[in-house]
């Protein structure tokens, strides 16, 4: 049956380039090749958000009167409800994680080098739109965390030098977090980001196929495994682990929801972002008010975009790798950027 | 040249002027290097809410504030009286604080009835009958260093005057010339009054003033306590007063309010004050078990100790549910309806009416109740999800056990 339909397709588009890649393409084996796995899990979160996000979406309403109780009654009313809106959550987070473990393998095994500049850089690219998917989202609910998170969060948009008022406001849609921010926040969060990320990943997907695995400098390769059908099986393993670990947060430890926002009352004390900002505000929290006459806040975000730079034109900077040279100053700094992050991330979890 | 001369001659008069002008008074002069009382009262002054009106020492003690010897200043034959006797200081400070031109000057709402008021005080008729160990306006406001009420280093501020009243009202001596109790200040600041006054720091709460009156203050006559707390407690006031227990107490010459609350010692009233089982009942200190009042005590207790079980229960319930994770939002609203029940049935007592006290504990337990109901179906949600889990995983491992064993198989060495 499958290879009447198969044939029929065929006799109208040419299927020999999926055909080549189904039977030609293989995966190397070596001790790292288990690093290959994270892309493919934060693809299934990825995945997992679109279907849950649409279904979300069948209830949400993006006004502030409306928001807070309308996810509520997802939660409470709509069969099923708290278990897809704690689902988009947990696998957000989730993928979250799994793109920055996949961030940094692909640093420390050197996988940006010749010739997969491209990938890297659409994959940081995909990274950053991800952290957007993040911001704009928490804001959704219009619970009193996300509404304060969200107005602290916009407020260092503020810092940027000369045009940092325009963008706040361009960012809020007015002076304050309001209606008009979580129209532009939902807009965002459901057509923009979505728009950019499949278009992107579908090129990063089209290059990581195209050029095969990167195979970390001077591994010592064990053999090869076929790509379909004996990677694909090991990938849903994978995706399996997965949903298990997503299943187990999502029905043990629904996510909650909070109290309802009131821009009029007071912001709750210690109030701290999501767990992927934190290591970033609690670094810009130790900097002294002022740095040679310029705000402590602004060095401190001037300093993290110059290492994001970095991180993004790693490829050209790092032409060592691309001579397939270790680059021992990549894996030293990878390393430390790494620790610098877990252990911020913890302290400004219980600071 | 002529315009030179005349320009110098004025600004030399003009500077003779201002220095004039600077000039302290005599009292201030002389005062100010005395040692002691006599010099302290000059800072005192100083500090105070008369300096900043322009209020001086001549306009309480008389004499000349120009006159460069002490003799001549204190010149009785210039009006000056010295330190006026306690019999006189009413009527000093009346002079100004009861005229109500002179007083609108500074302050157009300003009240002007204190001295008429005082009169009307134990301490004023004690002063009209000439006994100068009762309180003056100087014994509560200070006499150099007044300051005004609201200033919170006055004597008078709220939380000074169970000290300031303590100066005389918890002076052993001088309360046993008139019979009266000395603890009463030690007794007070025991209560939940003064825990609300020194602990919560709510300014609000009564102190002495609030009860006794202050320019008029006198002990709450006993028909006139219910008031008294009435002015805060209003609800509890409207009860009693339409209550069965206002007219048989009136006629035994019962203190209302203070029949069961006590005096200045008043302590959170708690359940224990209507549980027939305990030994801290009020009621039973005159309803024998068995009577009328007796039955009702013990029903009302029923009543609002089954509520209050009720929503302790219910509590504890949806607080496991809330912290599994469960959204309990409607829950909690039950909840705080059942709480406002119990709160109100126990204002209620005071209508000593066994069925009005159930009408109301009556609609507290249907609520607590539905909490409870809720928590018990958030349980029951939560099994059904952890039984989907267990299916779930069942089903996962299953699949990982094929995904295993046709890996095992595919890649298992081909045998020549």
């Amino acid at each position: 049956m499958i290879r009447k339909i198969l044939d029929w397709i065929e006799a109208r588009i040419s299927l020999e380039g999926p055909r080549h890649l189904l039977e030609e393409k293989t995966v190397p084996r070596h001790r790292f090749t288990f690093f290959y796995f994270f892309g493919g899990m934060a693809l299934f979160f990825f995945i997992v958000q679109v279907c849950s996000g649409v279904l979300l979406l069948l209830y949400y309403q993006p006004t502030p009167a409306n928001a807070y109780s309308s996810v509520k009654y997802i939660m409470t009313q709509v069969p099923f409800g708290w278990l897809i809106r704690s689902v988009h959550v947990w696998s957000a987070n989730l993928m979250i994680l799994c793109i920055f473990l996949h961030f940094f393998t692909a640093l420390l095994t050197k996988a940006y080098r010749k010739p997969r500049e491209m990938t890297w850089m659409s994959g940081f690219i995909l990274m950053l739109l991800c952290l957007g998917f993040g911001f704009t989202g928490y804001l959704l609910p219009w619970n009193k965390l996300s509404y304060f998170a969200t107005k602290v969060g916009t407020t260092m948009v503020d810092r940027f030098p000369f045009a940092g008022h325009w963008l706040l406001e361009l960012t809020r849609g007015g002076t304050e977090v309001g209606s008009a921010t979580l129209s532009r926040f939902f807009a965002l969060h459901v057509f923009v980001l979505p728009f950019l990320v499949i278009l992107i990943l579908a090129f990063h997907l089209y290059l990581v196929q195209a050029q095969g695995m990167s195979v970390p400098i001077n591994a010592r390769i064990k053999g090869e495994i076929k790509f379909f059908p004996n990677f694909l099986l090991r990938d849903l393993f994978a995706w399996l682990v997965a949903l298990c670990v997503l299943a187990l947060a999502a029905s043990l430890f629904p996510w909650d929801l909070g109290v309802k926002a009131n821009p009029f009352g007071s912001a709750p004390p210690g109030i701290k972002p999501e767990w992927y900002f934190l290591a970033v505000f609690q670094a810009l929290k130790f900097l002294p008010a002022h740095i040679v006459r310029i705000e402590g806040e602004v060095v401190g975000m001037g300093l993290f975009s110059l290492a994001g730079a970095a991180a993004f034109l790693l490829p050209f900077i790092d032409r060592k790798a691309s001579r397939e040279q270790p680059s021992l100053w990549v894996t030293v700094g990878g390393t430390a950027a790494l620790v610098f992050m877990i252990a911020m991330t913890i302290y400004g979890y219980f600071a | 040249m002529k315009t030179a001369r005349l320009v110098f001659a004025l600004t030399l008069a003009a500077l003779f002027a201002l220095s004039l002008a600077a000039r302290e008074s005599s009292c201030i002069q002389c005062h100010g290097s005395l040692p002691g009382n006599f010099g302290a009262v000059v800072a005192q002054w100083k500090a105070s809410i008369h300096n900043e009106a322009g209020v001086s020492c001549v306009d309480c003690h008389g004499g000349d504030n120009t006159a460069a010897s002490p003799a001549a200043a204190m010149d009785p034959r210039k009006g000056f009286k010295g330190a006026p006797s306690p019999l006189d200081i009413p009527k000093l400070c009346g002079g100004c604080h009861a005229d109500k031109t002179f007083m609108k000057k500074f302050n157009p709402s300003i009240r002007v009835d204190q001295l008429e008021l005082y009169w009307t005080s134990k301490h004023g008729q004690l002063i009209e009958k000439g006994d100068g160990h009762a309180a003056t306006c100087v014994s509560c406001h200070g006499a150099h260093k007044i300051l005004k009420p609201g200033n919170p280093l006055s004597p008078v501020y709220p939380t000074h005057v169970a000290d300031t009243c303590g100066k005389c009202h918890a002076d052993k001596a001088l309360m046993d010339r008139y019979h009266l109790s000395s603890d009463v200040v030690a007794q007070y600041r025991k209560s939940v009054h003064a825990k609300a006054l020194y602990v919560k720091g709510d300014l609000s709460a009564p102190t002495c003033n609030d009860c006794h009156g202050n320019h008029g203050a006198i002990p709450p006559n006993l028909k006139s306590i219910s008031f008294v707390c009435g002015t805060c407690h209003v609800i509890n006031q409207q009860l009693y007063d339409a209550g069965p227990m206002k007219e048989p107490w009136e006629v035994l010459k019962y203190g209302q309010c203070i029949v069961c609350h006590g005096k200045h010692n008043i302590q959170h009233p708690s359940d224990a004050l209507l549980d027939p089982a305990g030994n801290k009942s009020a009621c039973k200190q005159c309803h024998d078990k068995g009577s009328k009042g007796y039955q009702v005590m013990a029903g009302m207790y029923q009543n609002i100790h089954s509520l209050d079980q009720a929503i302790s229960h219910a509590e504890t319930d949806v607080d496991k549910a809330s912290s599994k994770g469960m959204l309990m939002d409607d829950a909690s609203l039950l909840l705080q309806e059942a709480h406002s029940s119990l709160m109100k049935s126990r204002v209620h007592i005071h209508t000593f009416n066994v069925s009005k006290v159930s009408a109301i504990t009556g609609k507290g337990m249907k609520d607590a109740k539905k909490a409870d109901t809720l928590a018990q179906k958030a349980f029951r949600e939560l099994q059904f999800r952890r039984k989907g889990l267990a299916v779930f995983f069942g089903l996962a491992a299953l699949v990982a056990l094929l995904l295993w064993l046709k890996l095992r198989q595919m890649e298992k060495p081909k045998e020549p």
